[in-house]
């Protein structure tokens, strides 16, 4: 017998028992796991709330599609539901643990191949278990010229963020952009192979994502009506020339005027890269802790704030950027970024040889030309056995609207305790604005205000026309139902193809607040 | 869909866009194989898992946030893994599965037991400078 704490939704032990027999026989019981000291590594180890609240009953590690198959007619056969993670290292967002306690885990970290690297074309093909540095030590070894665009800390998922519509720092940075084919097993076990993939012997799925007819493929990103198990990415050719650089600014109000000066330049692609405008706090937490520079409780001070950034050299906001391709088009490409962003009083420029050593440009220069690194995971020591998680509403490229967001971000952190640590991550039209909430994991009183500042953020975001593009596990129907004009018509056509794709509603229930029918209408945990 | 359906649809699958100017790689992961199945993990298993798994985050230097971690908790000098003289391989073990403060912990999938119990006596004899009993050769 079985002694998971947790059992799937009205599923009883032995009903368990026999469908834990069951999913031993396909994928083999050594990678069914279901005793708790073996399922640890499926909790939310940065938990808000209770770690209860999220906690699976088993986990199941299948090698391949045709065990995906069958670990799939297990769970319509017996209702169990299954969340599906790929490396599952997204720990701001809640890591492998699933949206509803009691599911299965379904981990795909097994399937881990490389299938297929072109370098003629451009592109890879690689299952849900590729990490970041899986990829980019494969790309070395056998001596490639493509770049890969990474998330900041490099175990993540190459496949697994990119379903989840991550981003990164190179101008491969918005990574849905480049995905160009997927394999996707459906609930009932069918497979399908989208865009071009839907000819046999294509040559082209991998350069033409769109095939013929209704492309399908978003619908299949940060939602619960299908399995990824295979995608094209397309990779980026080694440019003749890389220069990173770094801007700084001095005043807490310059990101108004810093982003207007960044429209031009990204929408001439002058600035090609998914460049990022950094706040203070967290441009200081990759190198500090904030225990080094001040003891008490609430936000750092000013006067502390003025120190540290004395100390680190850096300004209020800081602007990391990059030059891509020949000498002579960077220099000429430089000449306008320079004279643009020196509009700002104060504005300092940086290079390579000005940072020498130091850890903040170090990492920033790697992500920006696509090698992994964990260094952006330091940000955690900015607290005391640090945790954290990210409020991400997005912006226009439009400096009354970066500064409106910095404000009431910052001014709702303030009144709830924490400091403000956040930055801008800079596409094409858009900014991802990430403010990273850091908290102390064994600190009750911090994580209960981080619940109510979350809540306070996502409903005043919403208020003001910002809708997040992303959340943990504990905020997915909050911020769904900020999603809901004309009587919520998004999520209604949402629940429709769940409930046509997915009718015994075992995919990911929750997943983006898609619950399947069975579970509509009752407040979930 | 039966097992040559599967086979034909891999099959397609690497068909797509293959050519010569493609290079197919990689290899499933291997099963978590029990310790007294096999022969004990050598030094070369556990430096593998060591430079994929633990150095991004516990190298020497700035920029590594497992040494800061330590380094402001136990002091600079006890900041690098490979360094530290007061571990054992228990205690790495149970660090890696359970996950200590920003820690997360690792899941079989990630790591096989064997792999596990590789770096744990990988990073006691401290990258193989010591003896078994602790003791720097």
């Amino acid at each position: 017998m079985t002694t998971a704490p947790v059992l799937p939704p009205d599923v009883s032990r032995a009903e368990f028992d026999q469908a834990i027999g069951e999913l031993g026989e396909v994928v083999g019981p050594a990678w069914v796991f279901h005793e708790e000291p073996r399922l640890l590594g499926y909790q939310d180890h940065f938990a808000i709330r209770e770690q209860s609240l999220r906690a699976p009953s088993a986990a199941v590690a299948p090698a391949d599609v045709e065990e995906i198959q069958r670990v799939l007619a297990i769970a319509r056969n017996r209702r169990i539901p299954l969340w599906v993670v790929s490396t599952g290292r997204n720990l701001a967002y809640g890591a492998a643990a699933p949206r509803k306690a009691g599911c299965i885990v379904l981990d795909l970290k097994r399937m881990n191949r490389i299938l297929e690297v072109n370098e003629k074309h451009a592109y890879a093909v690689v299952e849900p278990g590729v990490s970041y540095f899986d990829l980019y030590n494969h790309l070395q070894k056998i001596g490639s010229k493509l770049w890969i665009d990474c998330a900041a800390p490099g175990w993540g998922g190459v496949m697994g963020n990119l379903m989840d519509r991550g981003v990164g720092y190179t101008p491969y940075g918005e990574h849905f952009m480049w995905q160009c084919g997927m394999q996707v097993v459906l609930a009932d076990g069918t497979v399908v192979e989208t865009g071009m993939g839907g000819q046999p012997g294509s040559t082209a799925a991998h350069s033409w994502r769109y095939g013929r007819g209704p492309w399908v493929d978003g619908m299949f990103t940060q939602a619960n009506f299908g399995i990824a198990t295979r995608l094209g990415i397309h990779l980026m050719p080694e440019p003749p020339g890389y220069r990173p650089y770094l801007v700084t600014f001095p005043r807490e109000d310059d990101v108004h005027q810093v982003t207007e000066i960044i429209r031009p330049l990204k929408l001439g692609m002058l600035i090609p890269n998914a460049a990022v405008t950094v706040e203070l706090n967290l441009e200081a937490s990759v190198a500090v802790s904030r225990a080094q520079y001040f003891s008490g409780e609430g936000p750092l001070p000013d006067s502390v704030r003025r120190k540290i950034m004395a100390d680190l050299n850096v300004g209020m906001w800081n602007f990391y950027g990059a030059l891509y391709g020949p000498e002579k088009i960077m220099d000429n490409n430089w000449k306008v970024i320079e004279e643009s962003f020196a509009q700002v009083p104060g504005a300092r420029f940086f290079f390579g040889k000005d940072r020498a050593g130091e850890p903040a440009f170090g990492y920033r220069a790697k992500l920006m030309r696509g090698i992994p690194n964990m260094t952006e995971f330091g940000i955690l020591n900015w607290m005391p056995n640090g945790a954290h998680v990210g409020f991400s509403p997005m912006a226009a490229v439009d400096g009354k609207t970066a500064l409106e967001q910095y404000h009431f971000a910052r001014d709702l952190a303030h009144k709830y305790g924490f400091d403000y640590t956040g930055e801008y991550i800079v596409g094409w039209r858009d900014m991802h604005h990430v403010f990273v909430i850091f908290y102390s994991r064994d600190n009750a009183d911090q994580k209960k205000r981080v619940h109510e500042l979350m809540i306070a953020m996502i409903d005043d975001a919403a208020a003001r026309g910002y809708g997040e593009y992303r959340t943990h596990l504990d905020y997915m129907d909050r911020i769904a139902g900020t999603y809901n004009w004309n009587n919520g018509a998004l999520m209604r056509v949402n629940q429709r193809i769940k409930d046509a794709l997915d009718p015994s509603g075992i995919l990911a229930p929750g997943k983006s607040g898609i619950w399947p029918a069975a579970m509509r209408g009752t407040p979930q945990p | 869909m039966s097992r040559p359906g599967i086979a034909l649809l891999v099959a397609a699958g690497l068909v797509h866009g293959c050519g010569e100017d493609s290079t197919p790689a990689g290899k499933p992961a291997a099963a978590p194989v029990a310790v007294t199945a096999a022969s004990a993990p050598g030094h070369a298993d556990g430096q593998k898992v060591f430079e994929h798994w633990c150095l991004p985050c516990h190298a020497e230097g700035p920029g590594h946030p497992g040494t800061n971690r330590l380094a402001e908790r136990l002091g600079v000098e006890n900041s690098v893994l490979l360094d530290r003289e007061n571990l054992n391989e228990v205690y790495i073990q149970t660090v890696v599965r359970n996950g200590f403060q920003m820690m997360p912990p690792f899941r079989p999938t990630e790591l096989s037991d064997r792999e596990v119990e590789a770096v744990a006596v990988y990073v006691v004899s401290g990258g193989g400078r010591k003896s078994a009993q602790g003791e720097k050769l």
